[in-house]
């Protein structure tokens, strides 16, 4: 039986709307408040509904844990590599890496406040570039 | 238009875009000065060309809030202006007293016009951004309570909503923290203080009010999405920007002689001010994503999203890059706060405008919406104007830091202007994407004049 997100104590008008939108919020808060915290419960939660879920949550959950890893990707090896190429002590190294470490992780949180509008409002969402391709519904 | 006395908020949208062309024209030949440093001189020295490039932001972006006032309250209230005389004239004086000020800094050295308009009976110039003669601070004082008096008496006889409350409030504390340019006391820590209290309450505090309003407005008239929705949205956001904006102010007291506990209170505080941005961008998607209606004027939802995620960006992201007391000990001063300033008044308060003259032009033009040719055109700008201020923020942002390594960091640091010398290249590609952000104001200047198919109101 699908999970109903009765569990999270919220009426929702389209099935697994509350847990697309605490998938989102997951997403945001590994970005911005408790990296790796939020990330684990992501995954926690993704597992736990990833076969069961209404179709909603199901994708909002996939996107979030596969754009958090690729995005944890993005941000940390490359940032490592400019540190490892440049070196600590040339100016330019400090350039390109705040300038990458920014832009990479603003459009990152970018792309999670959209999405979490497209919880907010039961719509699906697909991140650009990084996002998997959307589930389409047998039914 | 529903009212007729809405019809005065046009003129004051056109001034807006005018002194708007007048402050791009003044940043490109700053940016020249930057590299070319004896361009224009001794015709327009680089301190003159700044205070112009920055008085006619503000004049402008106050043309706009005044415009859109006159234009919201009446259909908000459902009933005439109070007195749309009294505005009318309020436009006549402020843009003569802005004219002749800014023609007052161009023809006479500023110690000379300091002499000539009384400053030293009492001494309020020659503070950053606050640097217009006494006669026309008073001015602005006439001004703004002729038009606070003019909106508030509006409301009174009206109907009293949420967001015209909020727009009220907004505008009163413009007006209140205004005040505090006339204080100038000879201790410089003093001095600062409170100078942040009409800069930083203006732009981190009450004019996210007026921003909040303006945008909540213009979303329930395009999506259709219910009033009650966006009104709860809309007291989230006024609560966030005050909590965090208020005492955020402490960011501004790290190194002018306040005491040490700043450092954690301006940390905590400003570290929490995107909060309130990152709101307004989840509110404005959320409420198109929700919409009951496609509305014609498809370039003033534009406007309304824009503004939602550039203000984020640049009010709240490359606020936050430099926030912290820790960060800011390197990075007070740098074009790091260049690149921010930038991004922010564009993101926040030039959108927010031209989102407002989007959506209530074509209106008081008799149409719903511009033809789709016109609103083409219109995006077209949209795009020009916003990616060219992304490129001018990402090259400011990274002279910033080149020069901060330099100057600070570097175990040999450069004298400053041996730094500018070295950044030179990052103020040049700023300077081309300043020319595209001046095609993009020309495109969006010809979009008025494109006609084709109205839809009408």
């Amino acid at each position: 039986m699908p999970r109903s997100d009765a569990e999270t104590g919220y009426d929702e008008k389209i099935p697994g709307q509350n847990l697309a939108v605490i998938a989102e919020s997951l997403f945001l808060g590994n970005l911005l408040i408790v990296p790796g915290v939020c990330f684990a419960v992501l995954i926690w939660l993704w597992l736990r509904n990833k076969d069961d879920a209404p179709p909603l949550a199901r994708q909002h959950l996939k996107q979030t844990t596969y754009v958090s890893l690729w995005g944890g990707i993005l941000i940390v090896v490359f940032s490592a590599v400019f540190i490892a190429l440049g070196g600590l002590h040339w100016e330019w190294t400090w350039v390109v890496v705040i300038m990458y470490f920014t832009c990479i992780h603003s459009t990152l949180v970018m792309f999670g406040a959209f999405a979490l509008a497209k919880a907010l409002a039961g719509q699906t969402w697909r991140y650009p570039l990084i996002g998997p391709a959307i589930e389409r519904d047998p039914a | 238009m529903q009212y007729k006395s809405q019809a005065v908020a046009k003129p004051y949208f056109i001034a807006a875009i005018g002194l708007f062309v007048g402050q791009i024209l003044f940043g490109l030949i700053l940016g020249l000065q930057y590299v070319l440093g004896d361009f224009l001189f001794p015709a327009i020295p680089f301190n003159v060309a700044r205070m112009v490039h920055t008085n006619l932001l503000i004049v402008w972006l106050l043309f706009g809030f005044m415009g859109g006032a006159y234009y919201m309250i009446p259909e908000e209230s459902e009933t005439e202006l109070f007195s749309p005389k009294l505005a009318l004239a309020m436009f006549w004086i402020f843009l003569v007293a802005g004219a002749l000020t800014i023609v007052g800094y161009l023809a006479v050295p500023y110690a000379t016009l300091a002499e000539l308009t009384g400053n030293s009976l009492l001494e309020t110039m020659g503070r950053e951004f606050l640097e217009q003669p006494l006669p026309t601070k008073l001015g602005i004082v006439v001004v703004a309570l002729a038009f606070l008096f003019n909106i508030t008496l509006t409301v009174l006889k009206g109907k009293k909503t949420s967001i015209s409350i909020v727009l009220l409030l907004g505008l009163w504390g413009l007006a209140v923290f205004f005040l505090f340019s006339f204080y100038n006391p000879v201790n410089v820590v003093l001095d600062k203080f409170f100078w942040w209290w009409t800069v930083h309450l203006w732009v981190e505090g009450v004019w996210e009010l007026i921003l909040g309003s303006f945008l909540a407005f213009v979303l329930i008239k395009t999506t259709g999405v219910d009033r009650e929705v966006i009104e709860k949205w809309l007291y989230v956001i006024v609560t966030l920007t005050l909590i965090t904006g208020i005492i955020g102010t402490g960011h501004h007291y790290f190194w002018i002689g306040t005491p040490e506990y700043w450092q954690w209170w301006g940390s905590i505080f400003s570290a929490l001010e995107p909060i309130p941005f990152f709101a307004m961008t989840v509110f404005a998607f959320n409420m198109v994503n929700r919409r009951r209606r496609e509305h014609p004027n498809k370039a003033a939802v534009l406007w309304a999203l824009g503004t939602g995620v550039m203000s984020f960006l640049g009010a709240g992201v490359w606020g936050f890059l430099h926030t912290l007391a820790p960060v800011n000990y390197y990075t007070h001063g740098t074009q790091i706060t260049a690149a921010h300033g930038h991004m922010a008044f564009y993101g926040a308060y030039a959108m927010v405008n031209l989102m407002m003259i989007s959506y209530a032009m074509p209106i008081l033009r008799g149409r719903a919406a511009n033809s789709n040719k016109s609103q083409v055109l219109e995006m077209w700008s949209f795009w020009l104007m916003t990616v060219a201020i992304v490129f001018i923020t990402l090259f400011l942002t990274a002279a910033g830091i080149l020069q901060v390594w330099l100057q600070r960091v570097s175990d040999a640091p450069l004298p400053f202007m041996v730094a500018q010398d070295k950044i030179a290249l990052f103020y040049w590609m700023r300077e081309w994407a300043g020319v595209a952000f001046l095609v993009g104001l020309i495109v969006y200047i010809a979009s008025f004049f494109v006609g084709g198919e109205e839809k009408q109101a």
